[in-house]
C-alpha cells in the first residue's frame, strides 16, 4: 500500500472516542514486520490480558509474509494500518497514533457529538497549564500509548500492573515492563535501560540472570525499551515521539532520556512482564529501515545518541572517546575473530561522527526538551563498575564459548551444571592429592631462596632485574653491555617473563622466582589438564604427580634452568594440541581446526623462546605423523606450527638458525660446570640429565619399567608404542646433547648442552605410556594397588630426596659478584670493567667481564660472537702461559682482575708474575689485582659501538613482520565467536534492543 | 592390528636400544669438527724468562753463566731481544744461533730474558767449578722457568752435608714462598721455612742443615703464595776432610706415575735412586735402560714407598757401571731422583744428580759446555728405536752455524731399550752448546755428563727447546661461574 493510500484509509477511520474521567485510556500500537513466526504468540498474549487496551492499532511495515493477514484476523486488533516497508519503528508508531482516536471526557463533551475536542482542555486551541501538560491533574483522564512489537508476548497482568504503577506514581510519564526471554522464560533480558559513556547499552541485569524476584524493588530508570513501553500520549506528542534520525535502535532510550531531561519521570515495573524474541537484533529478520547489520546500526545509533546528549563543550571529546573505544573494541573483536564485526563497529562510529546534520537535528530536539531533569538523568547512567562487569561477562563468554559448544536448552544446562560440579570435585581432589604435596615439597626444598638479601642466582640463572620496565629495556636494547659489547638480538623469553611479572605487581624478580621455584606445581596443573579425556581417575593423578617431580625438573630448579621449567609447564598442552593437529590423536580427542593449529603454534613459539631443541623435536614429530598419515590439511597446519616460531621470534630465531648448534641449547648461561658430571646413555634412559643438581641416577628407571609393561596391553598398545617412539626420538636428541662437544658462537671453547628439557620430554612420554597402558581395569584390586604404588614410588623417592637434600646450586647473592669496593666504583658510564678468571675441570680457563651492576638475566643469551672476544681470549691465554703482559686488559678498560685462589691456585700464582698486574688483596681466598695504565671506558667502548652494525635499523622490518606474525597467530588461535544467535550482546558493547 | 602394533613396539624398543648403544660407544665429549672455531692450543714462544740459581760466592769457586739461541726453529727472528742479566746486563744475543757466556760471574742470581723472535730456542745454564778441598767439584744446572709449585728430591743435612736451597725470582714482581721439608720419617717440623720473600731479580737461600739438621735425605716442596720462583738445591758433601762432590739438584715439576730419569753415567761409583710419595703410599717398579739392554730389579716385584717418607734404593749392582736411564713406574704419583758418584779414590769423589725428564719432542739443547772438559751425551730410547741428529753450536754472540757431530750429518740410531753414549768433540771456542734433534721414533731421552781432567763430573738432562708454547684453552663465560 502506498503512503497516499494509507493516508486516505486513515482519514476514513480516525475519530474521537469517549472515556470516563479519571480513568486510563490505553491505545496499544503493535508494529509488525515480517513477524509471522512470532505474531501468534504475541496476539495470544493480547487476548489473555486481564485489562485490555482500549484500542489496538496494528501497523505493519510492508511485511512479505502472512503478518497482515494474522493481524486482520485477530479480534483484538482494532485496526490494521499498512505502511511502507522502509518505515522505522518511530514512524510506524506515529502512523498508528494518527489513526487512533482521541479521548473525550464524558463530563466535558456531548457524547452524541462526533466533533473532535482537545482531550486536555476541552477548548480547541486553548493554553494548558503545566500540570495539564503533564497529565497529573487530579481526576483527569490519562491517555496512554502502549508500544508493542510483533515478537513480544505480554503477560496477562502486564498492563494492569503498569497502570497500577501509574496510579501509584502519578508523576511517571513513561512506564516499562520487565523483559524476559522468549524461549527461556525465566531469563531476565532487560529491566530498564541506560547507556554508558562508551555507548554500551545497559539493560539493568547481568548476562544470564534468572528472575528470582531480585529486581522487584527497582523503579526509577533512565529509560525503558520500546517493547512494552507505556507512555503518556501527551508526552509523546510534546516530544515529537521517537527521533526520526534513529529509525530502529536506541530510539526508545533517546526518547526516555529526552523525557528525563524535560523533567518527566521514567519508571520500570518489574511485576509487569513481557517476553521478547529480539528477532531483528538477532538477525532473524531483515530490517529495511536500518539497512546496516543490526549490530552496526545499533552502534551507529548509540554513537549518535551520545553525541546528541553530550554537553556542547564536550562534543568533540565525546566523539574522540567513541572513536578510541571503537578502535579498542575493533582489536578485541579481531582477537575473537569477529573481524567483520570490528570493521562494522568502526564504520558505524565513523558514520555517526560524519552525520553532522543528523546529530545537529537531534541536539536541537534535546535542547527543546530542556534540561530540568539532566542531573537526575546523569545519576541514572551506569557506573564504571557496571561497565566493568559487562566486560567481564564478555570475556567469560569468549573463554567459555568453545567449551559450551552448541548445546542449548534446559537439559544441556543441567548437564553443564553437573559437569561443572564434577569438575569442581575433581579439581579439589587434584589440589589435595597433587598440587598441595608438590607445593609443599617445592617450598621445603627451596625454602632459603625466596626471601633475603641479594637476588636469586646461580647455575644457568643470572639475577633478574627489579621491574618489567628493566626487562623491556634489556629486550629492546640494540646494543648490550655484555662482554666487550654485543649487538646480538635479545632473547624473546624476556618478554614472556615480563608478561608474567605484570600480575606480580611488575616485579621481575618475583616472576622469575615463582616460575622457577614453583615450576613443578605449574607442571602438575598443565599435565593434569592435558590428560583430560585420555587418562581417568587415580592414574591421572599419579601421572600428574610423577610428571611434576621428574628428575630433570628438580635438577632444573636446582640449577636455574628456566628453559627446562618452561618446557615442563608448556609441554603437556603443546603435545596434546599437536596430537590433534597432526591427526595423531584420531578420534580420541576432538578433531583439530585452524584455531587448534594456531594454539599449538603459539605454544611452540613460547617453547622455542625457552628451549629450541624441544620445540623442534615436538613439531618435527607432529609433521612426521601428518606426512605419514597423508592428511593434506594436517601437513599444512603442522607446517604453520613448525614455522611459526621462526616468524614470530624474528630476529632472534634467525640468529639461532644461522648458528645451528644453538638448536641444542636452551636459554640461560652455558657452562661446563652445569653439565658435569655428564649423564651416560643409561642414566639418560633413567631420565637423569646429569649436572650438579641431578637426583641419584636411577630414580626415574621405575617409570621406564612401567612403560615397558604397558606394552603388554593390546588395546592401547598402538598409543603406548607411539609414546615410546616419541621417547626414543627424545633419547636420541638427549644423547646427542650430552655427548657432543659443539662449537658455540660466543666462545672458542666447545660446549656440550644440558639435556634437561629433552629428558622432560622423555619422562612425559614414559608417563603417558604407563598411564595409558596401565591395565588397571582388568587387574585384581591387590595388583592394581601394587601398580599404583610402584607408579607413586618414583615421585615419592624424588620428592624425599629433593626435600631432604635440597639439591641445588642456587643461592641469593650480590648480582655484581665482585668485591664491594669495586662494585662501588663500577657506577656510571665510565665505570671500569672487572675480569673474573676461573679454571674449569677440563683444564680450560674461562673468564667473565663484569661491568656496571653486573650480569642480568638475558645477558648470556646476547653474548657477543667469539670473534669479538678473540683478542681477549688470546691475551688471557698468553698471560697465563707466561707469554704476555696486561696491556691488553688496560686497552679494554679492565681495571681489576679477580681469581678465586681456592678454585684456581696455579692461575692465581701465575698472575703475580704478569707484568702490568699488581696484587691488591687476598680476601677469603679471592685474590685481586689491579691493572696499570687502564684506558678510559668511554674510549674503549666507543670503538665497539662504532664498529657494531645498526641492529635497530637492520632489524626493524623483521621486528615489524614478527609482530604481525604474532598478531596473526593470536587471531588464528583465538576461539571464533558466533555474532548473532549465541551472543548478541557480545560482539559490541553498544548492546542492542530490537523491535 | 595387535600383531602390527606388537611388531611396532618391538621395533621401537630396538630403536631405543640402538640409540643407547650408539651413545655409549660414541663416548663422552665427542667433538664436532668446527674449523676456525677451535681454540688455538699452541703458538710460537714470544716471551721467555729463565732463572739461574745462585751457587754461592766463595774464593776458589768459578762460575759461568752461558746462554744460547738454538738456530733453525720456527718463529725465530731478529725482531726481539735476548738479554742475560745479573745485577746488570751481562750480555745480549742479537740473532738466532748466537750464544755467549760470562766467566767468573759473581754470586748474584742471573736471569735470561728473551722476547719476540728471540724467545724460541733459548737455553741457558749455570756452571761452577771449585778447586778447594772443601766443596771441591764441578756442578751445573740449566736455568729454568719460574713456577709456583716445585719439588726437589735429593740432598740432605747429615753430617758433612752443607746443602743449600736456592730460590730465584726472575720476574719483576715480589714472590713469597713456603718450603715444606720431608725426610725418611716424613714431614720435618721446621722453622723459618714459611713466607720466604724473594724480591724481583733476587735470590734467597735456605741452609738445610739449619732447618733439618741430621736428616740424611730430603724432599722439599716449594710453593708460592705470591709470585713465581725457580728452585734448586746446591748439594755439597764432605766425608770428614774428603770431598764427596758438589752438584746442583734441579727442581721437579710434580709427582707422576711413570717417568724416565736419563743421564746415569757409566763408571764406578755409587748409584742410588730416591723415591718419595707425597699423596699416598704406593708400590714402585724400577727398571733401567742400560747400554747393554733393559735390566730390572732382581727379586723385587716392587718397592714399597710410604707416605711422605723418602726411600733410597741402591742401583749400583744392577747397573754394573753401565750408562743408563732409570724408568720408574708406580701405582701412585711419586717423585724420584738418581744420584751417581764418581770414585776418585783418594781425592774423594764427585756426584751427578738426575731427575725425571720428558722425552724429546723436537729439539733439545745443553748450554755452557766447557771445551776443556770431556762431554758425553747419553741417549736412551724407551719406546722403540729412535733416530736423532747431534750438532754443536760454538759460542758466538753474533751467531754461528750448527756443526754436526759424527757421520753422516750427526745422525745416530738409538736401539730400543738401550742407552747409547756419544762422545762430543768440542769446537775451538771455550764454551759451546749441543743441540739434539729427534728425527724418528718416540721415547728418546737425552742427558749429558761432563768431566774435567781430574775426573770430577757434572751433568743434567738436555732442555727441551720447543719453539711452541701451549696456551690453555680460554673462553669467555656469561654465567655466574
Amino acid at each position: 500500500m502506498s503512503t497516499a493510500t494509507t493516508a486516505s484509509w486513515l482519514a476514513s477511520r480516525t475519530r474521537p472516542s469517549v472515556h470516563r474521567k479519571g480513568e486510563h485510556r490505553v491505545t496499544a500500537i503493535l508494529v509488525a514486520h515480517d513477524g509471522e513466526v512470532w505474531l501468534p504468540r504475541a496476539l495470544d498474549g493480547l487476548a489473555r490480558l486481564a485489562r485490555h487496551p482500549d484500542q489496538v492499532i496494528a501497523v505493519d511495515s510492508g511485511s512479505r509474509d502472512r503478518s497482515v493477514e494474522l493481524l486482520r484476523r485477530s479480534p483484538h486488533v482494532s485496526e490494521v494500518v499498512v505502511a511502507d516497508r522502509d518505515f522505522g519503528f518511530g514512524e510506524a508508531v506515529g502512523l498508528g497514533l494518527a489513526r487512533a482516536g482521541r479521548v473525550v471526557d464524558v463530563t466535558e463533551v456531548d457524547v452524541t457529538s462526533a466533533a473532535t475536542v482537545d482531550i486536555r482542555t476541552g477548548n480547541p486551541g486553548g493554553v494548558r497549564t503545566p500540570e495539564q501538560q503533564r497529565g497529573v491533574e487530579p481526576g483527569a483522564t490519562v491517555e496512554w500509548l502502549w508500544l508493542l512489537h510483533d515478537d513480544v508476548e505480554v503477560s496477562p497482568d502486564c498492563l494492569t500492573r503498569m497502570l497500577s504503577a501509574a496510579d501509584a506514581h502519578k508523576d511517571a510519564s513513561v512506564i516499562g515492563p520487565k523483559v524476559k526471554g522468549w524461549n527461556d522464560r525465566g531469563l531476565v533480558v532487560e529491566c530498564g535501560v541506560s547507556i554508558a559513556g562508551s555507548g554500551r547499552r545497559d539493560v539493568g541485569v547481568t548476562r544470564g540472570e534468572r528472575d528470582q524476584g531480585q529486581l522487584d524493588g527497582r523503579l526509577d530508570v533512565l529509560g525503558v525499551g520500546s517493547a512494552g513501553m507505556l507512555v503518556r500520549r501527551e508526552l509523546w506528542e510534546r516530544l515529537g515521539g521517537f527521533d526520526a534520525e534513529l529509525p530502529m535502535f536506541r530510539d526508545d532510550l533517546e526518547f526516555c532520556w529526552r523525557a528525563r531531561r524535560s523533567g518527566e519521570r521514567v519508571i520500570v515495573v518489574p511485576g509487569a512482564e513481557i517476553h521478547h524474541a529480539e528477532a531483528a537484533f538477532r538477525g532473524h529478520r531483515s530490517i529495511e529501515a536500518a539497512p546496516d547489520e543490526a549490530l552496526s546500526a545499533d552502534r551507529r545509533a548509540a554513537a549518535m545518541v551520545m553525541l546528541a546528549h553530550a554537553p556542547k563543550r564536550r562534543v568533540v571529546l565525546k566523539g574522540l572517546r567513541l572513536l578510541l573505544g571503537s578502535l579498542i573494541r575493533g582489536i578485541f573483536l579481531t582477537l575473537v575473530k569477529v573481524s567483520d564485526g570490528a570493521w562494522d563497529d568502526l564504520r558505524a562510529v565513523i558514520g555517526a561522527l560524519s552525520s553532522r546534520r543528523a546529530v545537529a537535528s537531534m541536539r536541537a530536539r534535546v535542547r527543546q526538551a530542556g534540561d530540568v531533569g539532566d542531573g537526575a538523568a546523569r545519576q541514572l547512567r551506569p557506573s564504571r563498575g557496571a561497565t566493568a562487569t559487562h566486560w567481564r561477562d564478555d570475556l567469560a563468554q569468549i573463554l567459555g564459548a568453545k567449551s559450551r559448544g552448541n548445546s542449548s536448552g534446559a537439559a544441556s544446562r543441567e548437564d553443564a551444571r553437573q559437569a561443572l560440579r564434577s569438575r569442581i570435585r575433581n579439581a579439589r581432589i587434584f589440589a589435595l592429592a597433587v598440587v598441595m604435596p608438590v607445593l609443599i615439597v617445592c617450598l621445603v626444598a627451596t625454602a632459603g631462596l625466596w626471601f633475603g638479601p641479594g637476588r636469586l642466582l646461580g647455575g644457568a640463572l643470572l639475577p633478574a632485574p627489579d621491574s618489567v620496565a628493566d626487562l623491556w629495556s634489556s629486550f629492546s636494547s640494540a646494543w648490550h653491555d655484555v662482554g666487550l659489547g654485543s649487538a646480538v638480538p635479545s632473547a624473546p623469553y624476556l618478554l614472556l617473563l615480563a608478561a608474567g611479572a605484570i600480575p606480580l605487581a611488575g616485579s621481575a624478580t618475583m616472576a622469575v622466582q615463582v616460575m622457577l621455584l614453583l615450576g613443578p606445581v605449574f607442571a602438575a596443573v598443565t599435565s593434569y589438564l592435558s590428560l583430560r579425556g585420555l587418562v581417568r581417575g587415580i592414574p591421572r593423578l599419579v601421572a600428574a604427580l610423577a610428571y611434576a617431580l621428574l628428575p630433570a625438573t628438580i635438577a632444573a630448579v636446582g640449577t636455574g634452568q628456566l628453559g627446562t621449567i618452561a618446557v615442563a609447564i608448556l609441554l603437556p598442552p603443546a603435545v596434546r594440541m599437536i596430537a590433534r593437529v597432526s591427526t595423531l590423536s584420531g578420534s580420541t580427542l576432538r578433531s583439530a581446526n585452524w584455531s587448534t593449529a594456531g594454539g599449538a603454534a603459539l605454544l611452540m613459539v613460547f617453547m622455542f623462546a625457552f628451549a629450541p631443541p624441544v620445540s623442534l623435536l615436538i613439531a618435527g614429530f607432529g609433521l612426521g605423523v601428518a606426512l605419514v598419515r597423508r592428511t593434506r590439511t594436517g601437513v599444512a597446519r603442522m607446517l604453520v606450527v613448525l614455522l611459526a616460531p621462526l616468524a614470530v621470534l624474528w630476529p632472534w630465531s634467525a640468529y639461532v638458525v644461522t648458528n645451528p648448534t644453538l638448536l641444542l641449547f636452551e636459554v640461560g648461561a652455558v657452562s661446563p660446570a652445569l653439565t658435569d658430571p655428564g649423564p651416560s646413555p643409561l642414566e639418560l634412559l633413567a631420565l637423569n640429565p646429569g649436572g650438579p643438581a641431578a637426583p641419584p641416577a636411577l630414580l626415574g628407571a621405575v617409570l621406564a619399567v612401567l612403560a615397558v609393561l604397558a606394552l603388554r596391553r593390546r588395546r592401547t598398545r598402538a598409543r603406548v608404542a607411539t609414546a615410546w617412539l616419541f621417547f626414543v626420538g627424545a633419547l636420541a636428541l638427549a644423547t646427542a646433547q650430552s655427548v657432543l662437544l659443539v662449537p658455540v658462537p660466543w666462545s672458542q671453547l666447545h660446549q656440550s648442552a644440558w639435556p634437561g628439557a629433552t629428558t622432560v620430554v622423555m619422562g612425559a612420554a614414559l608417563i603417558f605410556a604407563a598411564a595409558v597402558g596401565a591395565p588397571l581395569s582388568w587387574m585384581r584390586s591387590r595388583r592394581r594397588i601394587t601398580v599404583l604404588a610402584v607408579g607413586l614410588l618414583t615421585p615419592a623417592l624424588l620428592a624425599a630426596w629433593w626435600g631432604m637434600s635440597g639439591g641445588q646450586i642456587m643461592e641469593r647473592g650480590d648480582p655484581s659478584g665482585v668485591s664491594p669496593f669495586i662494585a662501588a666504583e663500577m657506577v656510571g658510564p665510565n665505570a671500569p670493567r672487572t675480569m673474573v678468571i676461573s679454571g674449569a675441570a677440563n683444564g680450560a680457563v674461562t673468564y667473565r667481564l663484569i661491568s656496571g651492576e653486573g650480569s642480568r638475566i638475558g645477558d648470556a643469551d646476547v653474548a657477543p660472537p667469539s670473534g669479538t672476544m678473540a683478542e681477549l681470549d688470546t691475551g688471557v691465554a698468553r698471560m697465563l702461559a707466561g707469554q704476555g703482559d696486561a696491556t691488553f686488559l688496560a686497552d679494554e678498560a679492565i681495571k681489576y682482575v679477580q681469581v678465586r685462589q681456592r678454585d684456581a691456585p696455579r692461575i692465581a700464582r701465575q698472575m703475580d708474575a704478569v707484568p702490568g698486574l699488581s696484587r691488591l688483596s687476598t680476601v677469603s681466598g679471592t685474590a685481586l689485582w689491579t691493572v696499570s695504565g687502564v684506558r678510559a671506558r668511554a674510549d674503549a667502548t666507543a670503538s665497539d659501538v662504532a664498529s657494531a652494525p645498526s641492529p635497530i635499523l637492520g632489524e626493524l622490518p623483521g621486528r615489524v613482520l614478527a609482530l604481525f606474525a604474532l598478531l596473526a597467530l593470536v587471531v588464528l588461535a583465538s576461539p571464533r565467536l558466533r555474532r548473532r544467535q549465541d551472543s548478541p550482546r557480545l560482539a559490541t558493547d553498544a548492546g542492542g534492543e530490537c523491535p | 592390528m595387535s600383531r602390527r602394533s606388537g611388531l611396532a613396539a618391538v621395533l621401537v624398543l630396538a630403536l631405543g636400544v640402538g640409540v643407547v648403544a650408539v651413545g655409549t660407544f660414541a663416548g663422552e665429549d665427542l667433538v664436532v669438527a668446527s674449523g676456525d672455531s677451535v681454540a688455538p692450543v699452541r703458538e710460537h714462544v714470544r716471551s721467555s724468562r729463565l732463572g739461574c740459581p745462585d751457587v754461592g760466592d766463595m774464593e776458589g769457586r768459578s762460575t759461568w753463566v752461558s746462554a744460547a739461541s738454538v738456530p733453525g726453529l720456527p718463529g725465530q727472528s731478529q725482531d726481539g731481544s735476548l738479554n742475560v742479566i745479573g745485577g746488570a746486563k751481562l750480555f745480549t744475543i742479537g740473532t738466532p744461533g748466537g750464544s755467549g757466556t760470562v766467566d767468573q760471574f759473581s754470586s748474584d742470581s742471573a736471569q735470561v730474558r728473551a722476547t719476540g723472535g728471540m724467545a724460541p730456542g733459548v737455553v741457558s745454564a749455570r756452571v761452577s767449578s771449585d778447586r778447594r778441598e772443601e766443596g771441591r767439584g764441578i756442578a751445573s744446572t740449566p736455568c729454568s722457568h719460574p713456577s709456583s709449585d716445585l719439588w726437589l728430591l735429593g740432598g740432605g743435612a747429615s753430617k758433612g752435608q752443607r746443602d743449600v736451597l736456592v730460590l730465584t725470582n726472575p720476574t719483576d714482581t715480589d714472590a713469597v714462598a713456603d718450603v715444606r721439608v720431608y725426610g725418611p720419617d716424613g714431614l720435618v717440623d721446621t722453622t723459618g721455612t714459611r713466607g720466604l720473600a724473594v724480591g724481583p731479580g733476587q735470590a734467597s737461600e735456605l741452609q738445610l742443615d739449619a732447618v733439618a739438621p741430621d736428616v740424611p735425605v730430603l724432599a722439599l716442596h716449594v710453593t708460592t703464595k705470591v709470585g713465581l720462583v725457580t728452585a734448586a738445591v746446591l748439594d755439597n758433601r764432605m766425608d770428614g776432610l774428603v770431598p764427596r762432590g758438589v752438584e746442583i739438584i734441579p727442581a721437579i715439576a710434580g709427582p707422576r706415575k711413570r717417568f724416565v730419569i736419563p743421564g746415569v753415567p757409566s763408571g764406578t761409583g755409587v748409584r742410588e735412586l730416591l723415591l718419595f710419595a707425597p699423596d699416598k703410599p704406593g708400590t714402585v717398579k724400577v727398571r733401567a735402560f742400560t747400554s747393554g739392554g733393559v735390566v730390572g730389579m732382581p727379586a723385587m716385584p716392587g718397592t714399597r714407598v710410604g707416605l711422605d717418607s723418602v726411600v733410597r734404593v741402591g742401583l749400583t749392582g744392577i747397573l754394573a757401571g753401565r750408562a743408563a736411564a732409570v724408568e720408574v713406574t708406580s701405582n701412585v704419583p711419586v717423585l724420584a731422583a738418581v744420584s751417581a758418584s764418581s770414585d776418585l779414590s783418594s781425592r774423594g769423589s764427585d756426584l751427578v744428580w738426575g731427575v725425571p725428564g720428558s722425552a724429546l719432542s723436537g729439539a733439545s739443547a745443553i748450554a755452557g759446555l766447557r771445551s776443556g772438559w770431556s762431554t758425553k751425551l747419553l741417549l736412551t730410547a724407551t719406546d722403540g728405536d729412535a733416530r736423532a741428529s747431534i750438532s754443536v753450536l760454538p759460542a758466538a754472540l753474533s751467531g754461528a752455524k750448527l756443526v754436526p757431530v759424527g757421520d753422516p750429518g750427526g745422525e745416530i740410531v738409538v736401539p730400543s731399550g738401550r742407552t747409547v753414549e756419544v762422545d762430543v768433540k768440542a769446537p775451538k771456542t771455550s764454551v759451546y752448546s749441543v743441540v739434539v734433534r729427534r728425527l724418528d721414533g718416540r721415547g728418546l731421552h737425552v742427558a749429558h755428563v761432563q768431566a774435567d781432567r781430574d775426573g770430577m763430573m757434572t751433568g743434567y738432562a738436555a732442555v727441551d727447546v720447543s719453539p711452541w708454547v701451549k696456551l690453555p684453552p680460554v673462553g669467555p663465560e656469561y654465567g655466574r661461574g
